[in-house]
């Protein structure tokens, strides 16, 4: 094994990518290494062992007697992967993977995207989280969390300990405390004993397990050393007087740290993000992967090997990963299939036993409803402080999953993108709705997984010219560098005297200075950006994106102020009437600016009351339909449409939506009849178009290409002009015989009429470098968006001829809201 | 509120936690230190500004975030302690340019 020292010693490409060097991973890197290829394995720690063999290379309890054998467990395993021919890059992050097996890597906060022939990712598992009203007090951890600061460092808690939960860690910690001399006060079991009658009938075959008499023996020396409560239904903890108090029905008590722990789930956030298709699963009561007997997922090229893939434990997860390796050797043509088949049998075998009897294990373990979901009270996303109450009340509003709880609440936006949260959205709203868990989608992830810093990003590989942009170095008249302010600033005072008039008249009321002047000077202070929409919806995000470059670029925060209103109108008219003088900008889209100012009367002009910032990227549409659709093609369907003219049906998000205006545009470019079907909003139609009880529909990419990634819709065509980067095999429309069909939906920058224009050149040249980030051009492929390169001039001629098609398709369709 | 295990011998590290001097060892992450300081909250949260400290120590939960000389938002618990480091609270959204 080579240690690398950091992301610039890494390889554009390797044939194996193993993202995870726990059991899974160590065994794959261990059976890949040495054929002749070359393997990348990543881990996020220091050192191998993942979390169940933490701290195997250099274990602090190998020097502690009672404790010496719980090192001992992984030993071997990663001695064969330090054997092995491969290289290894600890401290790394894997925030980005997708389809094409593009992987960007960060290590000492320098980022770097690489390429695979073949991913394993093997992220393990994280533990469940119990959202117990006081989970979030400082004092309070996670078992897993205590037992790595054991094996990691030897370290134990002081004082008065509670452990609290179920599962097989919580009694394996629990002795470990005791085999230390440090036994826990008090170990407050919540198993439901009902469930013993779910787990008897897996008895036989877990009387077979080689864990039995281990866990027979744990949970025995625990039981002599501490004080169990069984069957504990609820609990509670509140910070009171420096101790925390633990309350649950029949007692509580004052203690210094409690510890909780119900069970692990796959860690999948980045298989999520890459696309792998996932689903629930009621026994282990999560979502897992599908993965075929390999490891393989629906992507190609890429396999979950381990814990992530459904849990099984260490020794099944060093199987797995083993499988999952030989399998990508037969892939890449070291062996054939017979081979891989006799390599992989002893694997095969260790595997199945130990998996025998993991059915029992689940049904027993399987944690209380009761703290699966969350109390009114209680925290769900620890990240944005979002209580069950506020889940529940968002529920009475229509949020019918993690999904819309994250658009509602942003709930799951925070760093650690629904880890610790999503499962217990999608338990507690589908306990509250009486629905299974199963039928409700999980929370789309997307790249970057994990947050990625905009300095990491710049230091990236990249272009001069992108270079450059991010740099702020950039030629041309028509602008001053950022980076020259103050010498600009000189410049322009020493010229004051020498303004016409139109700069004398253009002074800002109680400064005193040029509008020149105060441009070069700007930002002196907070900058507000306007949001006319709700918190979570695609153009908040985008506008936290841009206003976060734009906070670090100028330094001063430029503040994100969501004032929704008449899909966008109230906000952007607000900006119409705001002080032109930089300090007051809109982060608005193309709905208020293009569509809605032809379908109802607006109080401003979208061209005349606005300076036209920036316009950095468009997202078109996608014609799809279901996937089992006879109409595999658009001639094919056109066919249909003149064969069958009025009986097809197209649905639409809504009246007067670009989904509508589009499919309007569409009959008249091709002079075909369809019934139109307005659904209220993406959600719906999209739905009746998977379910097939519509025959296609106009979507943004944004919304449909994840389905059609996951094979659940077809798209026939894209609305943009040119083909989208992120989707290169869907063809335009206006290459099958309708020449300039464009129909886009965008969010863009703008200021009140009058804003200065080197100002407005400024913000401009910012928005453009920080799209042309690697970064971000690899999010705008992953949502099917277009990058485009415009200047203010360019993005007001785009608006215009905007503004003349929608209009034109609305006048002759005579298409009305009311 | 962490104690070290006697047995366990590792040279120790100096860096400095809100400005004062303080003493970790070789081996620990950064949040592993403070635990063993008895520091059991790290950050404040930008929503309520509520105290909160590591829950997961494995690069989950993000309660662990604090400010390693002057760049914040680092997870403490997956940040392996060098001596000399500046280690501050982090107190709401990170500030800019970091």
């Amino acid at each position: 094994m080579k240690r690398l020292p950091d992301v610039a010693a890494l390889r554009d490409t390797y044939d194996i990518a193993i993202i995870g060097g726990g059991p899974a991973g160590m065994a794959a890197a261990a059976e890949a290494g040495g054929r002749g290829l070359t393997v990348l394995l990543l881990d996020e720690n220091a050192g191998l062992g993942g979390q169940v063999y933490r701290g195997v290379e250099a274990s602090p309890l190998a020097a502690v007697p009672a404790l010496a054998a719980v090192p001992a467990a992984g030993r071997a395993l990663a001695a064969a992967a330090v054997a092995a021919e491969v290289e290894f890059l600890p401290g790394a992050t894997a925030w980005h993977l997708d389809g094409a097996r593009s992987l960007g890597v960060s290590a000492g906060r320098v980022a770097r995207m690489i390429t695979a022939r073949r991913v394993i990712i093997a992220t393990g598992a994280q533990e469940r989280p119990m959202p117990v009203p006081g989970w979030t007090l400082p004092g309070v951890m996670s078992v897993g969390a205590a037992q790595t600061l054991l094996k990691a460092q030897g370290l134990v808690p002081e004082g008065r300990v509670v452990i609290a939960g179920c599962g097989p860690l919580v009694w394996l910690y629990a002795a470990q405390l005791v085999a230390a001399g440090s036994p826990p006060a008090l170990l407050l079991d919540t198993t439901p004993r009902a469930n013993w009658r779910a787990a008897l009938p897996h008895l036989p075959a877990f009387l077979r397990s080689p864990y039995l008499r281990k866990g027979l023996a744990l949970v025995a020396r625990v039981r002599r050393a501490v004080r169990v409560i069984s069957g504990v239904g609820r609990l509670a903890i509140a910070a009171h007087a420096g101790t925390l108090d633990v309350t649950w029905p029949g007692g509580s008590v004052a203690t210094d740290r409690v510890l909780l722990h119900q069970g692990v789930v796959p860690q999948l956030n980045l298989a999520q993000a890459a696309g792998c298709a996932v689903a629930w699963d009621a026994a282990q009561a999560c979502f897992v992967p599908l993965t075929d007997g390999w490891g393989d997922t629906d992507l190609p090229g890429i396999a979950i090997a381990g814990d992530t893939a459904g849990i099984g434990g260490a020794e099944a997860a060093e199987a797995s990963g083993r499988l999952a390796a030989l399998e990508a050797l037969r892939a890449l043509g070291v062996f054939g299939a017979a081979a891989r088949d006799s390599a992989a049998a002893p694997h095969r075998a260790a595997q199945a036993g130990w998996l025998r009897g993991r059915a029992f294990l689940d049904a027993l373990y399987q944690p209380a409803a009761a703290f699966r979901i969350a109390a009114p009270e209680a925290i769900a996303c620890r990240c944005e402080e979002v209580t069950g109450a506020a889940l529940r009340d968002a529920m009475r509003l229509g949020a019918t999953g993690p999904n819309q709880a994250k658009a509602f609440l942003r709930c799951g936006m925070g760093p650690c993108q629904g880890r610790l949260c999503m499962l217990t959205v999608v338990e507690t709203i589908a306990a509250e709705r009486r629905v299974d868990p199963a039928t409700i989608a999980p929370l789309r992830i997307r790249p970057p997984v994990k947050p990625v810093t905009l300095a990491e990003i710049a230091a990236m590989e990249s272009t001069d010219a992108e270079r450059a942009a991010v740099e702020g170095r950039w030629s041309g008249n028509a602008q001053q560098p950022a980076t020259q302010g103050k010498e600009a600033r000189k410049m322009t005072i020493s010229r004051r005297g020498l303004a016409g008039s139109a700069l004398a008249m253009a002074a800002i009321l109680g400064t005193g200075r040029s509008a020149a002047a105060q441009a070069a000077a700007w930002p002196e202070r907070p900058v507000r950006v306007i949001l006319p929409f709700p918190p979570g919806g695609a153009t908040d995000v985008n506008a936290r994106l841009i206003a976060q470059h734009l906070q670090e670029r100028f330094g001063q925060p430029f503040t994100v102020d969501n004032r929704s209103g008449g899909a966008g109108v109230m906000g952007t008219d607000m900006l119409a009437r705001a002080t032109p003088d930089g300090y007051t900008l809109a982060m608005t889209a193309s709905g208020p600016m293009s569509i809605l100012p032809q379908l109802q009367s607006v109080p401003y002009d979208p061209i005349q009351s606005f300076a036209h910032i920036a316009l950095p990227w468009i997202t078109p549409l996608l014609l799809v339909t279901p996937a089992n659709s006879p109409t595999r093609t658009l001639p094919e369907l056109l066919e249909r449409l003149r064969r069958e003219p009025g009986r097809l049906t197209a649905c639409n998000i809504g009246v007067g939506s670009p989904s509508h205006l589009a499919a309007e545009m569409f009959a008249r470019a091709f002079d075909v009849r369809y019934e139109q079907l307005p659904h209220r909003g993406s959600a719906p139609a999209l739905t009746d178009t998977v379910a097939g009880t519509c025959d296609f529909l106009f979507d943004s990419a944004a919304s449909s290409i994840p389905l059609v990634r996951q094979g659940r819709l077809r798209a026939l065509g894209v609305t943009s002009l040119e083909q989208a980067p992120g989707m290169p095999e869907i063809p335009t429309i206006a290459s099958q015989g309708a020449p300039g069909f464009l129909a886009t939906t965008w969010s863009c920058l703008i200021a009140p009429a009058g804003t200065p224009a080197p100002i407005v050149t400024r913000i401009n040249a910012e928005v453009r470098a920080f799209t042309a980030s690697p970064a971000m051009q690899q999010r705008l492929r992953d949502q099917g968006s277009i990058p485009l390169d415009l200047s203010p001039e360019g993005f007001r001629a785009y608006l215009e001829r905007e503004i003349a098609t929608w209009g034109a398709v609305i006048r002759t369709a005579n298409i009305r809201i009311t | 509120m962490f104690r070290r295990l006697p047995e366990i011998a590792r040279a120790s590290l100096s860096f400095r936690f809100e400005g004062a001097a303080v003493e970790g060892r070789e081996g620990d992450s950064v949040a592993a230190a403070l635990l063993a300081l008895g520091h059991a909250a790290l950050r404040e949260t930008p929503v309520s500004g509520s105290a909160r400290g590591p829950y997961c120590m494995m690069g989950v939960c993000f309660d662990c975030l604090v400010t390693i000389d002057g760049v914040g938002n680092r997870q403490a618990c997956l940040v392996p302690l060098r001596a000399g480091m500046d280690v501050r609270r982090q107190r709401g959204r990170r500030e800019a340019g970091s």
